[in-house]
């Protein structure tokens, strides 16, 4: 008890131990409520920007992963719609927010899955085809929402008043199967001239209106396109396509009516 | 009555009241300081933090150029794509030469066309730099074609 007595009251029987303490006690209390927080703030800041440096890392990391195909493909001979066929060939989800042709673009919002493949909605370029004197040519990219284009791997594509939709640089087949909506399971075989298959698909189309294949060929030469539709009674629709140095792209359009 | 009639007694009960309010006084005045010194010091550093954060969260690209001779305007399509709205000037080096650098406002997730008067002959090569009132800069060529 005697103890307790001087240690409470022998500070107050002195007036500099009193405002000592009360010193003391300011002097935590300015730790406690200024310098304490301003570290624990500066800290939380630092790890905001980490976290930032880490978001904008993985974002780029994303977007140098993006690798599509993109086919821009007309509906028919003289059609004066395009359509897209795009292939992903990386495993994050592709989001398309323009389509370019030429100096226009249409906004767009098509998104494919990782792997996956999709078809956008025709784009009516009946303004641009008015235009054309003689052979016009056109050039088809894509934007992607993590800032990446890809072109065209049908570009250019060519049309004229006379002829229609041709024209590619490359050798190739292009295929354009136009279809009323409904499903669908096409074999397609392209056999070059020895009778070898230089390419097979078996392919479920399901509610679209129409669907494209590319099929890269060696050179000039005669190549047999042979589409078979099994999905109920099956019909065979089949064309030699002559390539040649002067027309190395061919497109070969199946009669829509024919399914 | 018998305290306040001892002049002795009294006396260090009066200073040691004063010497607590000055010493009140004096804490409480360097707490208040100290706070606000704290929260200015807080601000300033999120600040100049936030600065770089928008800096390093800039991305953008140029998407689309082509020449319109019929205007004499070179049209640069500058899409960002980064988390933060920007503001760019375009300058163009090569052939011929020209600039916007009105600070044009590109906010995020948009693509906005920049229009930058010069006059331009088929096949002249220029160079377009666009760069972020942030210093971030993106380049990209064009040979001019017929529009």
């Amino acid at each position: 008890m005697l103890f307790m007595q001087l240690t409470l009251l022998h500070p107050l029987k002195s007036k500099s131990a009193m405002s000592t303490v009360l010193g003391m006690l300011i002097f935590v209390g300015i730790l406690f409520t200024c310098v304490m927080p301003f570290f624990l703030y500066i800290n939380k800041v630092n790890s905001l920007y980490d976290q930032t440096v880490v978001e904008m890392k993985q974002q780029d990391q994303d977007r140098a992963l993006e690798n599509i195909a993109v086919y821009a493909y007309p509906l028919n001979q003289s059609s004066s719609q395009i359509r897209l066929y795009i292939k992903n060939q990386c495993p994050l989800t592709v989001e398309i927010v323009r389509i370019w042709i030429n100096n226009e673009y249409y906004a767009s919002n098509l998104q494919i899955s990782g792997m996956g493949e999709n078809t956008t909605s025709p784009i009516d370029i009946q303004d641009m085809l008015s235009q054309v004197e003689g052979v016009g040519s056109f050039q088809v990219k894509v934007t992607t929402s993590r800032g990446n284009t890809f072109s065209s791997l049908t570009n250019p594509l060519q049309y004229s008043n006379e002829s229609g939709w041709g024209g590619g640089p490359s050798f190739a087949v292009n295929i354009v199967i136009e279809l009323e909506l409904g499903v669908y399971y096409f074999i397609i075989n392209v056999d070059d001239s020895n009778g070898t298959t230089i390419y097979h698909d078996e392919v479920w189309v399901v509610l679209e209106s129409s669907i494209m294949r590319r099929v890269d060929v060696s050179g000039p030469g005669t190549y047999h396109v042979e589409i078979t539709q099994t999905h109920g009674p099956d019909k065979t629709w089949s064309t030699d396509v002559q390539i040649t140095l002067e027309e190395p792209t061919k497109w070969v359009y199946p009669p829509k009516d024919y399914w | 009555m018998k305290l306040l009639n001892d002049i002795k007694a009294i006396t260090p009960v009066v200073s040691t009241i004063i010497l607590c309010g000055v010493v009140l006084i004096i804490g409480i005045s360097v707490w208040s300081y100290t706070y606000s010194i704290t929260r200015s010091l807080e601000e300033s550093y999120y600040q100049g933090v936030k600065r770089q954060i928008d800096a390093i969260s800039e991305r953008f690209v140029v998407e689309h150029i082509y020449y319109d001779n019929s205007t004499d305007i070179l049209n640069v399509y500058v899409f960002n794509y980064g988390m933060v709205d920007i503001q760019v000037d375009v300058y163009v080096r090569g052939d011929v030469e020209g600039q916007n650098a009105t600070g044009v406002s590109v906010p995020h997730g948009q693509m906005v066309r920049i229009k930058v008067p010069l006059v331009a002959n088929m096949s002249d090569e220029l160079s377009i730099t666009v760069m972020s009132r942030r210093q971030n800069a993106v380049y990209a060529t064009y040979v001019v074609t017929s529009s």
